[in-house]
């Protein structure tokens, strides 16, 4: 895909800890294409809000910093661009919607204040004009009542409400792209539905792409077009999400649909992927899942697997190689 | 989808929504903070409006020398005839203004020197706090007499000589508050908005830190209150413009013959150092929102 609006290629990020170097992010190549909701899912610590924060030149320094890799957003490599050029694509053509809106809000500033910084920063929006753009953004989020909300402090608010303001800043400058990091992962079951209603709908509205990293499957098969399956910092395995859901290839893909939970049947066992994930400050010769999987081969635990395309997937996995 | 969600259930009281008048409340539940406030305002009304208060002239010697407490002479005369009263009023005016002035330097420099640090960790932060130890380790006396020395005890030398000496003081509760602050997520947030950092540091951090800030600065008041006082004490004061340290300074050689020269200057200070202090404290209290209750 030449148009891609994002597209990264071999993306590595690495935490300095008290064990040595960790590579967060390992050859991460992805691409998001205008208008396109994409998925990243993969248990807690294999990289997935590591590569959105890399993605954004948000990765915190020190501990961690981006080693290899390319940020294309739109043709221009974010990784090359001056802190200034990137703090006008923060925010402005790419926005970010984080996991808990709790702690992600200021606690002492009004919700129009912080839509108002925004709006200041990139558009130049101030005083009336900006309040009106306020109330704008909070009646497209789907608040009833703007002007209350407007005046109102987090603290004041609901975790579905606060979640709605943050996604009404992330929308305040007609992003291009929004990334979701884990987005309804602290609200309840009947807002999180409301609130992903929201984003999808939002999503068609304007046409903005979408990055939706998640560990909920339910939420990747219900929302996403497209799916990587993120296993210790690399990507196992692409797909369309039907087919990925449908027909898994990848031996991490088919462990990790086994242990979600379905509320359409009963089942004595939870099934549970066995073993942990390997420690990464060693280095991996083989595939970092080998130690995990119930179908490796002799030479999954000393040669890499390479991504192999297979219809419109990518599997990176020995079995699909041959 | 037309959905809508209606906020107005989740909202609390809107008289919340002011900020103020919540704090108000607290502060009445609070009669030690009151009580110290009642008496911060009727020193700094006396002084705001000194000449209202005290028609004379603070350096007329129009009276007979030691005259005690009188109506006429509310707190007696000085050695020179002067009248204890009219001095006691327009010195408090100086030495809340200089210990006022004092403490907004001292406060100035301390926050920038302290959020700077703070946010920007590494060399930038090891430079600034080495540099306000070194202002710790001078001996606060020994400073001051320098600069009096050097430059004269003009009133301004006091002011920045005072908030020079004081400021480390302030740097440090501001570093501490934005090294936890800075790590918030909020702060992540402004990042991914593409906000600079001076933004960030003074429209995000900041604001969260006033609680411990204000109550630094009431106590930085105080401080600079006391340490003008004992200055002037020590004759270091600005001979021109009499505040409560001067007084007792002059005081001090006629307390046999006039007590009351030292004692209402004497409680000026007292009264207005420890309610400072005592409204400092249960700022803290009162400004902390975990300790708020309900609201």
């Amino acid at each position: 895909m030449a148009d891609a609006l994002l597209r990264v290629e071999g993306l590595r990020t690495e935490l300095r800890t008290r064990d040595g170097m960790l590579p967060a992010v390992n050859g991460v190549s992805l691409h998001v294409g205008a208008g396109e909701i994409v998925g990243i899912v993969g248990e807690s610590g294999c990289g997935k809000s590591m590569t959105a924060m890399s993605i954004m030149g948000l990765v915190p320094n020190p501990p961690g910093r981006v080693t290899a890799g390319r940020v294309l957003f739109d043709g221009r490599d974010l990784l090359q661009i001056t802190p200034a050029e990137l703090r006008k694509v923060r925010g402005c053509d790419i926005a970010m919607i984080f996991q808990d809106p709790n702690t992600f809000l200021n606690p002492v500033m009004t919700v129009e204040a912080q839509i108002l910084e925004t709006l200041k920063q990139h558009l130049g929006l101030v005083g009336a004009p900006g309040r009106l753009r306020v109330r704008d953004l909070l009646r497209r989020v789907r608040i009833a009542d703007p002007d209350r909300v407007a005046t109102a402090y987090p603290h004041q608010l609901s975790g579905g409400m606060r979640q709605r303001i943050l996604i009404a800043i992330a929308l305040s400058c007609e992003p291009r792209l929004i990334i979701a990091d884990e987005p309804t992962t602290a609200l309840d079951v009947t807002v999180q539905a409301q609130i992903m209603d929201l984003l999808r709908d939002l999503v068609q509205e304007s046409g903005t792409s979408l990055l939706l990293i998640t560990h909920d499957l339910g939420l990747v098969a219900e929302s996403c077009d497209r799916v990587y399956v993120m296993y210790a910092g690399r990507v196992v395995e692409q797909a369309a999400a039907i087919p990925l859901f449908a027909t898994p290839r990848h031996p991490y893909t088919v462990g990790l649909l086994r242990s979600a939970l379905r509320s359409d049947e009963r089942r004595s066992e939870i099934y549970a992927l066995e073993g942990h994930v390997p420690d990464l400050t060693q280095p991996i010769p083989g595939c970092s899942f080998c130690d995990r999987c119930s179908e490796r081969l002799p030479r999954c635990a000393t040669e890499a697997p390479p991504a192999v395309v297979l219809d419109d997937a990518t599997i990176a996995c020995w079995r699909f190689a041959a | 989808m037309a959905y809508l969600i209606h906020a107005s259930a989740r909202i609390d009281a809107p008289r919340d929504r002011s900020g103020m008048t919540p704090f108000i409340r607290r502060l009445q539940r609070n009669g030690m903070a009151l009580a110290a406030l009642s008496v911060l305002t009727l020193i700094a009304g006396l002084a705001a409006f000194a000449p209202l208060v005290a028609t004379g002239d603070p350096g007329a010697m129009d009276s007979a020398a030691f005259v005690s407490p009188s109506l006429q002479h509310l707190m007696g005369t000085d050695d020179l005839g002067r009248d204890v009263f009219t001095r006691f009023i327009f010195g408090g005016r100086v030495s809340l203004t200089v210990g006022g002035l004092a403490a907004i330097t001292a406060c100035f420099v301390g926050i920038l020197v302290g959020a700077v640090a703070g946010f920007a960790g590494g060399l930038a932060d090891t430079v600034l706090m080495r540099l306000s130890e070194l202002f710790q380790v001078i001996p606060r006396f020994f400073l001051a007499l320098l600069v009096m020395a050097l430059f004269g005890t003009h009133f301004i030398f006091l002011v920045l000589t005072i908030g020079l000496l004081s400021w480390p003081e302030v740097a440090r509760i501001t570093r501490a508050e934005v090294l936890s602050l800075r790590e918030r997520e909020y702060v992540a947030a402004a990042r991914a908005i593409g906000l600079p950092r001076p933004v960030i540091i003074f429209g995000e951090i900041l604001p969260n830190a006033m609680p411990s800030l204000i109550v630094a600065m009431t106590m930085q008041v105080s401080a600079a209150i006391l340490l003008e006082a004992s200055l002037s004490f020590l004759g270091m004061g600005d001979p021109s413009n009499p505040s409560w340290g001067l007084m007792l300074n002059e005081a001090q050689q006629f307390l046999g013959r006039g007590w009351w020269m030292a004692l209402f200057p004497g409680l000026g200070i007292l009264f207005t150092v420890a309610a400072l202090n005592v409204l400092g404290d249960r700022l803290a209290d009162i400004l902390n929102p975990r300790l708020r209750g309900g609201s």
